[in-house]
């Protein structure tokens, strides 16, 4: 079974179309990107995949269910935000996370929080950008599920920042879970990536395996994004 | 997930109110003793401003926890649903009618807080005060009288003021979660949106409950009126009737305005809400 299907996904902001019949298959065990410029459409669908947006027409189904209380048990979102209320200590947003989620792992996150020397009485309002960022990445990295929606990880940090999220997500996940990372920022990312979705004015416009790409088409997937996506 | 959602919503509340409730009873304490200075006779003119101004601070402290704990019930609302924490709760796995009525309860409850703490700090600052005590024995005085005298009647005509009281609260607090409820659907102008729905359906609920009012005879002035029953020497059965059909009529409109409000806000937040 797909772990995110999309059929004939549609949703309207007024007049303007922000997916346009989007029909898009997510298998277990892959990483894939979902990229596209600006605007494209990519946080949208992952909205729809949340439960954060109601589409205009067609329908978004998680592990066959559409989004609700039972999805939500099984999806770990990443926004492009920060979410985390930052009046709570690192405790206390540990303590969230394991009182509203069965699937999270506290002993992964403490882990991962002392890798990063962060000390849990500390409040997250007194955090850097990018250790609250770090802190909101190693909550969702935490739990179990059985698809990642990450919006836009990578952006707005530093190289080293960067590096650190790519591989938390790589170390982290269940394999047989999914991981939708959705970017722009196509050469960082490129080498975790097992499968692409390319987006542009809310249309899907390539599907391909990161592996097809560079055989086939003989070059790197970033490469062929600013080609596709040239201006 | 009800009470996960009630507990983690009063420690994100818990942070400012029992603090200004502290700061209130403080200040009845000091009040209690500032008063026995007024019993000395030639004070100088400037202490006696000073104990003036400390009164009217102490005033406005009992206005201002209502006020703080009604901002603080918008903000949270607004910051935890509708702000960017609303990726986070909008995405845990419980209905969304449970988040609506965390928020609702624990609203509720420091508001209900709040009237005790107000009460027991006038209660202190004026604890032997001998003109306000005899003020608070002659408004117990008509009390009683207004209820024949029957301490069972008084309870069960308090009870059921409180009961409505409760509802009332309940409808105010969705009146403000539906006015930010639908608000938060505009693209731009978000909070003046919210700020206008809440007056348009403030408004349109109070001419409601008027018309209603008019409609079964009775007004907002019939709950005064049927107290002035007991005192016009009118039976205490005749005059419990008509407590009754005052407090079920008003609970059963708070009620109502509660439901069409609560309605509003979940689905407002079901089916427009968008996240910037």
């Amino acid at each position: 079974m797909a772990t995110l299907e999309c059929i004939g996904l549609t949703k309207r902001y007024g007049s303007t179309e922000a997916l346009d019949s989007v029909n898009l298959t997510i298998k277990p065990g892959k990483i894939t990107g979902l990229l596209g410029p600006n605007g494209s459409g990519k946080t949208t669908l992952i909205k729809l995949a949340n439960g954060l947006l109601t589409p205009t027409s067609g329908k978004v189904l998680i592990c066959g269910f559409e989004p609700g209380i039972e999805t939500k048990k099984i999806v770990s979102y990443l926004p492009e935000r920060l979410n985390i209320p930052t009046w709570m200590t690192v405790t206390q947003l540990l303590n969230y996370y394991q009182d509203f989620f069965p699937d999270f792992d506290l002993a992964r996150a403490k882990t991962m929080l002392s890798g990063l020397s962060i000390d849990e009485n500390m409040r997250i309002k007194a955090m850097s950008k990018g250790t609250r960022e770090k802190v909101q990445l190693i909550m969702v990295m935490s739990r179990r599920a059985k698809l990642y929606l990450l919006d836009e990880p990578i952006g707005g940090v530093d190289p080293a920042t960067r590096d650190y999220i790519l591989n938390t997500i790589i170390a982290n996940y269940d394999p047989e879970a999914s991981v939708v990372i959705s970017t722009h920022l196509i050469q960082d990312v490129e080498t975790v990536l097992d499968d692409v979705v390319f987006i542009n004015q809310g249309r899907i416009v390539l599907r391909s395996t990161v592996d097809d790409i560079r055989e086939k088409e003989g070059k790197s997937v970033d490469a062929l994004f600013r080609e596709v996506f040239r201006c | 997930m009800l009470r996960k959602l009630i507990k983690h919503e009063f420690k994100a509340t818990a942070r400012l109110i029992p603090l200004l409730f502290l700061i209130v009873l403080t200040m009845s304490v000091a009040v209690h003793f500032a008063l026995k200075l007024y019993d000395i006779n030639d004070l100088p003119v400037v202490l006696e401003l000073l104990l003036a101004l400390f009164m009217l601070l102490f005033g406005a402290a009992l206005g201002a926890v209502f006020i703080v704990c009604i901002v603080v019930m918008v903000m949270r609302f607004k910051r935890n649903l509708l702000g960017d924490e609303g990726y986070l709760t909008m995405t845990l796995p419980v209905s969304l009618s449970s988040l609506i009525w965390a928020k609702i309860i624990v609203s509720v409850i420091w508001i209900v807080l709040a009237v005790i703490v107000d009460f027991i700090a006038v209660f202190i600052a004026y604890l032997t005060n001998s003109s306000i005590v005899d003020a608070f024995r002659d408004i117990w005085d008509i009390l009683m009288r207004l209820s024949g005298g029957n301490a069972a009647v008084f309870i069960e005509g308090a009870v059921e003021l409180i009961i409505v009281g409760l509802f009332s609260v309940v409808a105010s607090c969705l009146n403000f979660y539906a006015a930010l409820s639908i608000g938060h659907g505009f693209a731009r102008g978000k909070m003046g949106f919210s700020v206008l729905f809440y007056f348009v359906l403030s408004t349109a609920a109070s001419i409601t409950r008027i018309v209603i009012l008019a409609a079964l005879g009775q007004s907002v002035f019939s709950v005064t009126a049927s107290m002035f029953l007991f005192g016009a020497g009118a039976g205490v059965a005749d005059a419990m009737s008509e407590w009754r059909i005052q407090m079920a009529t008003l609970g059963g409109l708070s009620l109502v305005q509660a439901a069409v409000f609560y309605f509003l806000t979940w689905i407002n937040l079901k089916k427009r809400l968008n996240l910037e």
